[in-house]
């Protein structure tokens, strides 16, 4: 499969990292070899085989419904870059 | 409505689950406190924490499926949403894409007294986003994450309604089975029942579906069907002059009654599911769902019928005393200590109701409690207290935050007018009103009524309409 600029730019904006200009070729190369390992991938006959969505299963992974007191606000809100009056602030994003 | 086009609706519903703590931490999930109180380092989606599912909502997920007679998973598996939003901080929404928990089942409503089944594709479990406000600061978002992580069960249905009437009842029957269940409050206006509504127009008889808009931010049932009724008239009025529908996102705005488009949704979304390599499956054995079953409380539709035929009321009051668990369990403690249960329908549908309608209010914020009720119902059955005096009772009883028993005492109801008093006064009013006496005597039967009226008034409804008739015969008739 080949990767348009189109394609570029729409994974560019998902993940919302910048592409800069100079690297662009590479980067589609890279791409292009990845989607060839997956075509590679794809040959290989499957069927019969149950899909895995995780490599271990039935384990003991549930919580008891209990809420928690220690919810340390002000420790936590030391890690961000901007609060105030207890809100996390951010550059303005309206949807 | 139209002849010429059908509407088609699907709705996807957002319950929110009625647990202590997140479906994923262990942190609060009280409503209204202080901003960021509730939010844990995995809210926070801090580097380094881990999800642990909260066994709960697997349980009234269940639950749920089990009341809708739907397939349950045999494995749940949780998926990630990518999608970047300052308000989901992880970067990525714990959702369930493939294997839901809860699979295809379906849901009777009645509209116009037409039974009809709504298939439910699936419900799956789902963590809540924080919230945004953007008014705060001048070039800053602000984020409260309290709600971030809140359990959600996203029930979404078949393209199966038709019109936005049988849109509302059907959010309405989940509504009242939610809370039967009591897996959720339900209380739509603190988002604990969210919907968005998928609707597209066809030509009657056409097999194939028109483009379809989804319409956002629908949080009451009145809401529901005028954003619905509203856009099907759009999509109606485009197509008929020639036009065509784009499939797009749309915010419904309550304030102006109008859907628009939200641009920022112009691309299609891709929001890469994954599975989440956090998350272990859940394995969910048949012996699970059974215990579950078996703690299955009453439904409303097993109330209903059972109603009829405990308390002799009629199918209209049984149903509208199910539309809700508190309406309903109000009800039946009443209805349980006194000897008329009918009565107890008529006067909490009737007056109760009329009361709680006119303040804006719940059942189970009432400030007329089921005691009062009980007391005031009794008066009422033994003869004590007549209608209109219940009535200004009950009334009295909302507004003074008394009860029953003192308002009774503190009106005077609770000494009613003797017979020898009675006598007094119907003498004083046949003089008074010699005109009609005289009328009456002349064959005028009707005014009995007349004379029954001025007694009522003239003992401010203290007095025994029963034993009011008996001598105002007796007297008329002297």
């Amino acid at each position: 499969m080949k990767i348009s600029e189109k394609i570029l730019d729409n994974i560019s904006s998902l993940s919302k990292i910048r592409i800069d200009e100079e690297i662009k070729s590479d980067l589609v190369k890279d791409l292009e070899s990845i989607l060839e390992m997956v075509e590679e991938m794809n040959k290989i006959d499957t069927s019969g085989i149950e899909p895995m969505s995780h490599p271990l299963e039935e384990a003991d992974n549930l919580r008891k419904d209990i809420a928690t007191k220690e919810i340390k606000r002000d420790e936590y809100q030391k890690y961000a870059p901007q609060t105030d009056d207890g809100f996390y602030l951010t550059p303005k994003v309206v949807e | 409505m139209n002849d010429t086009w059908e509407s088609v609706i699907g709705l996807e519903v957002h319950v929110q689950l009625s647990t202590e703590s997140k479906i994923f931490s262990n942190a609060p999930t009280k409503f209204g406190q202080t901003q960021n109180s509730q939010a844990s380092l995995v809210d926070l989606g801090l580097p380094g924490v881990l999800p642990v599912l909260n066994e709960k909502t697997i349980e009234m997920a269940i639950k749920f499926g089990c009341a809708i007679n739907a397939n349950i998973s045999s494995k749940a598996i949780f998926a990630r949403k990518n999608y970047f939003y300052p308000d989901l901080p992880k970067g990525y929404q714990i959702s369930q894409l493939d294997d839901p928990i809860v699979g295809e089942g379906k849901i009777s409503i009645e509209v116009d007294n037409e039974e009809k089944f709504i298939g439910i594709t699936r419900a799956h479990l789902e963590e809540d986003a924080g919230k945004s406000l953007h008014d705060k600061y001048e070039n800053l978002s602000a984020i409260d994450l309290n709600r971030a992580g809140t359990p959600l069960l996203e029930i979404v249905s078949e393209p199966d309604l038709r019109s936005a009437k049988e849109a509302v009842a059907y959010l309405k029957k989940i509504h009242s089975i939610i809370t039967f269940l009591e897996i959720s409050d339900g209380n739509m206006s603190q988002g604990s029942m969210r919907c968005d509504a998928n609707v597209s127009i066809r030509k009657y008889g056409e097999m194939e579906f028109g483009n379809r808009t989804e319409l956002k931010n629908i949080n009451s049932f009145r809401f529901v069907e005028k954003a619905i009724n509203y856009e099907i008239d759009r999509q109606i009025e485009i197509v008929e002059n020639g036009g065509s529908i784009d499939q797009e996102t749309r915010l419904y705005d309550a304030n102006k009654n109008e859907t628009r488009s939200m641009r920022s949704k112009e691309h299609a979304n891709d929001y890469r599911y994954f599975p989440d390599p956090d998350l272990i499956p859940v394995i969910i054995s048949r012996e699970t769902i059974q215990e579950i079953q078996k703690t299955l409380p009453e439904l409303p539709e097993q109330k209903i019928s059972r109603f009829i035929k405990d308390y002799k009321i009629s199918e209209y009051e049984s149903k509208n005393l199910n539309v809700s668990k508190e309406i309903s369990s109000f009800f039946e403690k009443v209805a349980k200590k006194i000897s008329s249960p009918e009565l107890a329908a008529k006067w909490i549908l009737g007056d109760l109701m009329a009361i709680l309608n006119k303040n804006n209010s719940e059942i189970q914020d009432s400030k007329i409690s089921s005691e009062d009720m009980i007391d005031l119902l009794s008066r009422l059955e033994e003869g004590s207290l007549s209608g209109p005096g219940a009535k200004k009772i009950l009334e009295l009883c909302w507004s003074s935050n008394e009860s029953v028993d003192v308002l009774v005492k503190k009106e005077g109801f609770d000494e009613l007018k003797g017979e020898d008093e009675l006598l007094e006064i119907i003498t004083k009013i046949i003089k008074d009103n010699s005109k009609q006496f005289e009328q009456y005597l002349n064959g005028k039967d009707k005014l009995f009524g007349f004379f029954v009226g001025q007694v009522m008034k003239e003992t401010k409804g203290n007095a025994d309409p029963k034993l009011v008739n008996e001598l105002l015969n007796k007297k008329l008739k002297q």
